[in-house]
């Protein structure tokens, strides 16, 4: 697109907001809608409307509305609370609803039923109740809410809401009326686990409960002539499904879709524990909208014969060892004008142990565009070599049209668990700035085959803490740093991507530092929002540290599972051997004597020359520097340069070591400079409109609440960080707020609660 | 006076020396409150559920990892390793309301008196499940 092209654009978008504002008012929601079935579309999405889980195909985050803006927003009332668990239970609520054509849309419970929603009053217009989906539910991996559904039109009055269920279906939805596209599949519904090439088979369960640490107590193949045992909810229910023994998979995000094609993935198990070395690789497809016909399949796992299949030394097809996962769970992207979509791909099979699937392992920890008609790749770039840090990519990439040394440049800017975003043209998929394949540390584990190098991008900065150096450390007096560098040599040290070390002592270490952590950097909850007008990206991202060690598990499959505990004994797991003892635990026996064994006596304070390996805090101090990283980081994606920063909340004060602790004196006559306010380990969750950047603390992050019991959405002035309103809310946002306009007025919905508190609320100006 | 309290405290004291033992404190004698549950569960669902989905923390799993240690093990555990990303963030409050709702999920029951933060006292009270 030209810079000519661009300013149009923009120009247009105004138009139409301020055309929606003033005149919307004015019009019947009859009218209003009518005049909106053949909008001029922006970047997929209609001005003032959030017809994608980004708010656009381009997943900006980015509403050109102004009524709510700095002079008004501490006046935000409540408009309407919709109840989001009337129907059921759910994990936290995860979900950004979208807003098309004078409706709103959600998805809630951990059945993921639909809702469509009056905007104006919060009550349900219309609900679809799934379907029942037997022992696919029942042993689902992802049974929440998930982050919520896809809208479709044709412009011509017909409009669709796809949702994809916790067991892999998804069902296409009439907008109006909530019922099933009979022209689509099977009555409205295709069964995602068709087409993939495996044959369906009888489901059957063992017990009445669901996955045990990612994968144990899954179903399996049903015997022939199995029934289902009424009264103690174990059989065979009639479910069909792939054959369980060859792994799970399900699916949390909504699908994105570009012009009349749906493209959907798949996630996975959980990582952390698992115990079986195989389990399926994930895919993207492509489907049309009018008949759920699969269009088109791309291999995640690339199979023989296909490009990148040599990055599996061991092979890549189904079953063979170290095989698995890769699934791209995060939300997707897509360029509408380019035909392309953009899918940021997880990691392969067992988080921080990659032995078992010796090579680069793609399309694992990549970026892939892929042609939205065929499915063909386009480019890709695999961010991170053979994993073995829980780095899935987390998010959907946001696009911009931006200027870079005189040239506009069409660019796509991923955010990331390991701190780094990395930017690239969006058509060749060429790094806009250099992202040197840079030499990095290898693992001391046995079996354990780390890439020799990683791209490094040199823009922008990171927004998170990587690794840990010597010059992280708090060097306030020779003393503290002193201490600060004994703790820190005490597990693995270096700049980024430490790989992990073992506790059983085969390693010079046994921990090796972990910044970002597997909660990232960016993780499921942040992301980042854009300007497209002025290309600046506001990046929410926590900023924490921890330690990877990893232990030999003589329970499962694999030769070493995350620590510091394995897998033994846990419901489902291989037997332990015979004469195995537990090793001894941190934080509590390793033989297990009961309270006689210990006595309950307190351990006698220690300081940091007795502190364990791992410890990171002296007399409750942090040894890292405080720096500008977690909370809000705006970058000018023009030039790669941070902009400004803020922390979640927007509060710093000045941290107190513990009087008890036995290194306190370090402390005395030192003053330590302010950090922020709350939990290091928790990330806000941003949206901006044509004047502000909005958040929500995320689930555990910023303040704690005020004495009235609230907490607090925020915004802030997009050019500078300054905190310009706050609202105080009942509890803290769950997802990434959302902005559209009706009927004249504009309206703030974020998500809330868990549990059976899950619920939408409704922010806008009095009347 | 004195002798008369003294001579009635060696009384009380010889009476309560007859006293059969009290049985060893466990989990199941209440030792959290509903309120500390609530607290646990905002926190569960805000930081643990990342790495603990539904199931992993309540059940046989639960039972084969915790089952007859002191309740101290558990507060330790969690006060000192957890969350993964960012071990030793939560405050003495914060994990004992995330092990009241261990307990709860666990079917353990709620009581009347707050669960401490003295590992001491914790360490007097065994981890029982049924």
């Amino acid at each position: 697109m030209t810079g000519r092209a661009s300013f149009k654009r923009i120009a247009m978008v105004t138009a139409l907001t301020s055309l929606a504002l003033a005149g919307a008012a004015a019009l019947p929601s009859g009218l209003l809608g009518a005049r909106q079935q053949t909008p001029t579309l922006v970047r997929g999405n209609v001005p003032g409307e959030w017809r994608y889980w980004g708010g656009d195909a381009w997943s900006t985050r980015y509403s050109s509305l102004d009524q709510i803006n700095a002079t008004n927003f501490s006046q935000l009332q409540v408009a309407w609370k919709w109840n989001a668990s009337a129907d059921g239970e759910d994990e936290y609520y995860r979900t950004t609803p979208l807003y098309a054509n004078g409706r709103l849309f959600t998805v809630a419970t951990n059945r993921r039923y639909a809702y469509a929603i009056d905007p104006e009053t919060g009550k349900t217009l219309w609900s679809w109740k799934a379907l029942d989906e037997g022992i696919r539910w029942q042993k689902a991996p992802r049974k929440f809410s998930g982050r919520g559904l896809s809208y479709w039109t044709d412009g011509r009055g017909n409009e669709r809401v796809i949702v994809v269920t916790p067991g892999y279906h998804m069902a296409v939805l009439d907008a109006k009326t909530g019922k099933p596209d009979p022209a689509v599949g099977k009555n409205g519904v295709v069964d995602l686990m068709e087409g993939l090439g495996f044959t369906l088979v009888p489901l059957a369960v063992d017990d009445n409960g669901p996955l045990v640490f990612s994968e144990l107590a899954p179903a399996r193949k049903a015997k022939p002539g199995e029934t289902w045992d009424k009264e103690k909810g174990i059989g065979a229910d009639g479910t069909m499904g792939i054959d369980p023994a060859l792994g799970q998979i399900a699916a949390s995000c909504p699908p994105i879709i570009v012009g009349d094609v749906i493209i959907v993935g798949n996630s996975h198990i959980h990582g952390y524990y698992p115990t079986k070395l195989r389990n399926l690789p994930s895919w993207i497809r492509g489907f049309d909208i009018k008949t759920g016909k699969q269009l088109w399949k791309f291999n995640l796992v690339p199979q023989p014969g296909e490009f990148g299949a040599d990055t599996w030394k061991n092979g890549s097809t189904v079953g063979t060892e170290g095989v698995g996962k890769n699934d791209a769970w995060a939300p997707y992207s897509a360029d509408p004008d380019l035909g392309l979509v953009y899918i940021p791909v997880g990691m392969p099979l067992s988080d921080e142990y990659g032995g078992h699937r010796p090579g680069d392992n793609l399309f694992g920890n990549s970026l892939v565009a892929l042609d939205v008609k065929t499915g063909v790749r386009k480019w890709h770039f695999q961010m991170v070599h053979h994993d073995i840090w829980d780095y899935d990519t987390p998010m959907a990439p946001n696009l911009l049209d931006v200027t870079i040394g005189g040239r506009v440049r069409k660019i796509i800017a991923q955010t990331t668990k390991q701190g780094f975003i990395y930017t690239f043209d969006r058509a060749t998929g060429e790094p806009i700035w250099p992202m040197p394949e840079t030499p990095v540390l290898q693992s001391q584990v046995p079996g354990e085959q780390t890439a020799k190098t990683q791209p490094i991008p040199s823009k922008p900065l990171p927004y998170a803490q990587q690794g840990l150096e010597e010059d992280d450390l708090i060097d306030y007096t020779p003393e503290i740093k002193a201490a600060a560098l004994h703790l820190a040599q005490l597990c693995r040290m270096g700049p980024y991507f430490i790989p992990a070390s073992a506790l059983d002592g085969s390693t010079p270490h046994k921990c090796s530092w972990y910044a970002p952590g597997a909660s990232g950097g960016v993780n499921i909850d942040g992301g980042a929002a854009v300007d497209p007008d002025t290309g600046l990206m506001y990046v929410a991202s926590q900023s924490a540290m921890s330690t990877q060690e990893i232990v030999k598990d003589p329970c499962s499959e694999h030769r070493y599972v995350q620590g510091p505990r394995n897998t033994c004994g846990s419901p489902g797991a291989m037997p332990p051997p015979p004469g195995y003892t537990p090793p001894a635990r941190a934080g509590g026996a390793g033989a297990r004597g009961g309270a006689a064994g210990r006595g309950g006596a307190a351990p006698a304070p220690t300081g940091y020359k007795d502190a364990e390996p791992g410890t990171s805090t002296i007399a409750g101090i942090s040894i890292l520097k405080p720096r500008e990283l977690g909370g809000i980081t705006a970058y000018n994606m023009n030039s790669g340069d941070k902009t400004w920063w803020i922390p979640n909340g927007g509060q710093m004060a000045v941290p107190v070591p513990q009087a008890n602790s036995v290194d306190a004196a370090l402390f005395a006559n030192v003053n330590l400079p302010p950090i922020p306010v709350g939990r290091a380990g928790a990330q806000p969750q941003v949206m901006n409109t044509k004047s502000l950047v909005i958040y929500g603390t995320g689930r555990q992050g910023g303040p704690p609440a005020d004495a009235n019991g609230k907490f607090r959405l925020y915004a802030v002035d997009k050019k500078t960080g300054k905190e310009v309103g706050a609202v105080p809310i009942d509890s803290r946002t769950t997802a990434p707020p959302m902005t559209f306009v009706h009927n004249g007025r504009q309206y703030i919905v974020f998500a809330t609660g868990n549990a059976m508190s899950t619920a939408l609320v409704a922010l806008a100006l009095p009347r | 006076m004195g002798m008369l309290l003294a001579a009635a405290t060696i009384e009380r004291s010889a009476a309560q020396a007859k006293k059969p033992a009290a049985a060893p404190k466990t989990t199941m004698s209440g030792i959290y409150t509903p309120a500390q549950a609530r607290l646990g569960e905002d926190m569960y669902y805000g930081v643990c559920v990342n790495c603990h989905p539904k199931g992993t923390y309540a059940g046989a799993g639960f039972k084969a990892n915790w089952n007859g240690r002191p309740l101290s093990d558990l507060y330790d555990w969690v006060k000192t390793k957890m969350p993964k990303s960012e071990p030793g963030s939560l405050t003495p409050a914060e994990s004992v309301q995330v092990m009241a709702y261990i307990l709860q999920q666990n079917k353990m029951p709620a009581g009347t008196t707050p669960m401490p933060t003295d590992r001491n006292v914790l360490g007097e009270i065994t981890i029982r499940l049924k």
